[in-house]
C-alpha cells in the first residue's frame, strides 16, 4: 500500500462534475486526485475477505442484541424496538453499507465503525474514481464492482418492490441528493420505475405515507437516519403504515456505535476488531470516545497519554462507547481510512469495492478528502 | 469480481446541474448560493421555495455564508443558483396541502443540524 503523488487531470473539475460530483470543492478540496493509493492484489484480497467476515460478524451481533434485548444499552428508544424486531424477522430488502477500516498494508484491517444505515461517498467510489482510472490508468485495476452490483441487486429485489417501483428521498442537500439520484439511476437501469424527492415532502394521508403527488409509497429508500426518523413527527406512523423502507429499521442496530463493544464481547481479540467498551477505557492506554449515535467525526475524544483531542458537535445524548485507538499509519503525513462497501448481504460475497478518505489528522470528518486508488 | 466492466450513468450527470428544478436549493449553501435569498433566509429563519415555507436553522450571521460561498468559488466550485422567483413569498401562503395530506413530518432533525450538512456519513 503506497501513496503516490500525481498530476491532476487538466480540467478535472469539469470531468468530475460530469460524473455528478458537483460538491468536489468546499472550503477545502474534497475530491483530490493530486495523489492516489496503490495496493497489491494480495492486499485487496485481504480487504475483501475482511469485509465479508465483518459482514457475517455484524449480522451475528445484531441477532445477539435482539436475543438479549440490549436496546437500552445502545440508547435505542422503546418505540423503535417493534420496528427493529419485525423488520429483522421479515428480512426485508437491504441495499448497502460501508465499513470504515484502518489499514496499513501490513497488519490486518481493523474496523473503526460501520455506516450501515446512511453511508455516502458512494458516487465517488462507484463512478467518479472509476472514470479517473479509465482516464489515467486504463490498463490498471480498481477494487470496484459497485455499479454493476447495485444494478444486479435491484434486479434481484424487484419481486419484493410493490409495482416494480422504488422511490428515493433524502435531505435537500446536494451530496445526499446526488447520492440518491445515483441510486435512482442504478434502479432505473435495472428496470425499476423510480423517482426522488426531499424527505420533508413525504406526506401522511391518515392511512399511508404518500409522495409529493399524494401517491401511496409502496417502497422507498431513505438516506436519512432511522434514529432521527423514529423521533420525528411522522415516527408514530411507522409501525402502522405498510411502506417498505430501505434501509430497513434493523440497520439501527448496526449503525449504532454500541455495536462495537458488542462485537468485541462476541469476538474478543479478533484480528479485525479493536477493543471496545460501554463502561470506560479500562486498561486501554490510547482510546477514542465516540458518541453512540455520532456522525462524521463529531463529539469524538481521542486520548493518548499526555494529550486529549476533542471535536465539537451536538451528539452524545444517548451515551458513548470507548474504542482502542487504531494506529493509523501516516502516508506522507496523511491518514487514510478505507471505506469498504457491502452490496447486499450474500454470505461471503458482499464486498463490492472501496473508497479512500484521507485526513491531515487521525479523525476522519466530513471534510476529509476522497482520493482514488488502483491495484495491480 | 473486483473490477467494474462498464459504468454507464444515464441520469446522474444530467441531474447534477439541473436537479435544482426538482429539489429545493438552500440559498445559503455554497453550491446553491443566492445572495438576496440567503440574506432573507438568515434574517427570517427560513425561506420560501416554490411557494412553500421551509424553516431552517442558520447558526451564523449572513457574512459567514457569504464568505463560505466566496471560498468555494475561488477554489473552483460550481454554483447552481435557482432563479430569485423560486424564493418568492407567495400571495397566499400554502404550507401543507389542500388534500388533507400532512407534510413535513420527516426531516426536521436534519434541518436542525445546519445548512448543507446532509444526513449521510
Amino acid at each position: 500500500m503506497r501513496r503516490i503523488v500525481a498530476e491532476p487531470r487538466a480540467d478535472w473539475q469539469r470531468k468530475v462534475e460530469e460524473a455528478g460530483l458537483v460538491w468536489h470543492t468546499g472550503a477545502e478540496p474534497y475530491w483530490d486526485e493530486s495523489a492516489f493509493y496503490e495496493f497489491t492484489a494480495k492486499e485487496i484480497d485481504v480487504l475483501e475477505a475482511a469485509t465479508n467476515e465483518l459482514e457475517k460478524m455484524t449480522l451475528a451481533a445484531a441477532q445477539h442484541v435482539i436475543d438479549h434485548r440490549l436496546y437500552s444499552k445502545m440508547g435505542i428508544p422503546d418505540a423503535a424496538i417493534p420496528l427493529i424486531e419485525s423488520s429483522w424477522e421479515a428480512e426485508p430488502p437491504s441495499l448497502y453499507g460501508r465499513f470504515d477500516l484502518s489499514y496499513d498494508g501490513i497488519n490486518p484491517p481493523k474496523l473503526l465503525e460501520y455506516n450501515a444505515d446512511t453511508p455516502t461517498s458512494l458516487l465517488e467510489a462507484a463512478v467518479v474514481q472509476w472514470y479517473w482510472l479509465q482516464d489515467v490508468f486504463p490498463k490498471r485495476d480498481q477494487f470496484n464492482s459497485l455499479h454493476e452490483r447495485l444494478i444486479a441487486l435491484w434486479k434481484e429485489l424487484t419481486p419484493y418492490l410493490p409495482g416494480g417501483r422504488i422511490d428515493f428521498c433524502s435531505m435537500d442537500d446536494l451530496e445526499d441528493g446526488m447520492t440518491v439520484t445515483y441510486l435512482q439511476d442504478t434502479a432505473q437501469q435495472a428496470g425499476l420505475v423510480a423517482s426522488s424527492f426531499p424527505i420533508d415532502e413525504i406526506g401522511w394521508d391518515g392511512r399511508s405515507f404518500v409522495g409529493p403527488d399524494d401517491r401511496p409509497l409502496g417502497a422507498i429508500f431513505k438516506l436519512y437516519p432511522w434514529e432521527w426518523m423514529v423521533r420525528e413527527e411522522f415516527g408514530k406512523h411507522l409501525g402502522t403504515a405498510g411502506t417498505l423502507w430501505m434501509e430497513p429499521p434493523w440497520k439501527m442496530l448496526l449503525s449504532n456505535k454500541g455495536i462495537l463493544p458488542i462485537l468485541w464481547q462476541l469476538y474478543p481479540r479478533h484480528p479485525y476488531l479493536l477493543e471496545a467498551s460501554f463502561d470506560g477505557p479500562g486498561l486501554m492506554m490510547s482510546w477514542v470516545k465516540k458518541p453512540m449515535l455520532g456522525r462524521e467525526g463529531a463529539n469524538i475524544t481521542v486520548h493518548q497519554p499526555g494529550k486529549d483531542l476533542e471535536t465539537g458537535g451536538d451528539y452524545g445524548g444517548e451515551g458513548f462507547v470507548y474504542q482502542q485507538m487504531a494506529h493509523l499509519k501516516s502516508f506522507d503525513g496523511k491518514y487514510p481510512v478505507l471505506g469498504s462497501w457491502l452490496i447486499g448481504h450474500e454470505e461471503g460475497n458482499a464486498a463490492g469495492g472501496m473508497g479512500v478518505r484521507e485526513a491531515d489528522g487521525p479523525i476522519t470528518t466530513n471534510t476529509s478528502r476522497f482520493v482514488p486508488h488502483v491495484f495491480d | 469480481m473486483k473490477k467494474s466492466a462498464k459504468v454507464t450513468i444515464t441520469i446522474v450527470a444530467a441531474m447534477g446541474l439541473t436537479m435544482c428544478g426538482r429539489r429545493r436549493l438552500d440559498p445559503c449553501s455554497p453550491g446553491t448560493f443566492n445572495e438576496m435569498a440567503c440574506q432573507d433566509a438568515v434574517r427570517n429563519g427560513g425561506y420560501y421555495w416554490q411557494g412553500s415555507w421551509f424553516p431552517m436553522t442558520y447558526s451564523y450571521p449572513y457574512p459567514y455564508y457569504f464568505d463560505s460561498y466566496r471560498r468555494y468559488v475561488s477554489n473552483g466550485g460550481t454554483v447552481v443558483s435557482a432563479p430569485g422567483r423560486s424564493y418568492g413569498r407567495p400571495g397566499v401562503s400554502t404550507p401543507g396541502s389542500s388534500s388533507g395530506v400532512e407534510r413535513g413530518g420527516f426531516g426536521s432533525t436534519g434541518s436542525g443540524h445546519g445548512s448543507g450538512s446532509g444526513a449521510g456519513e
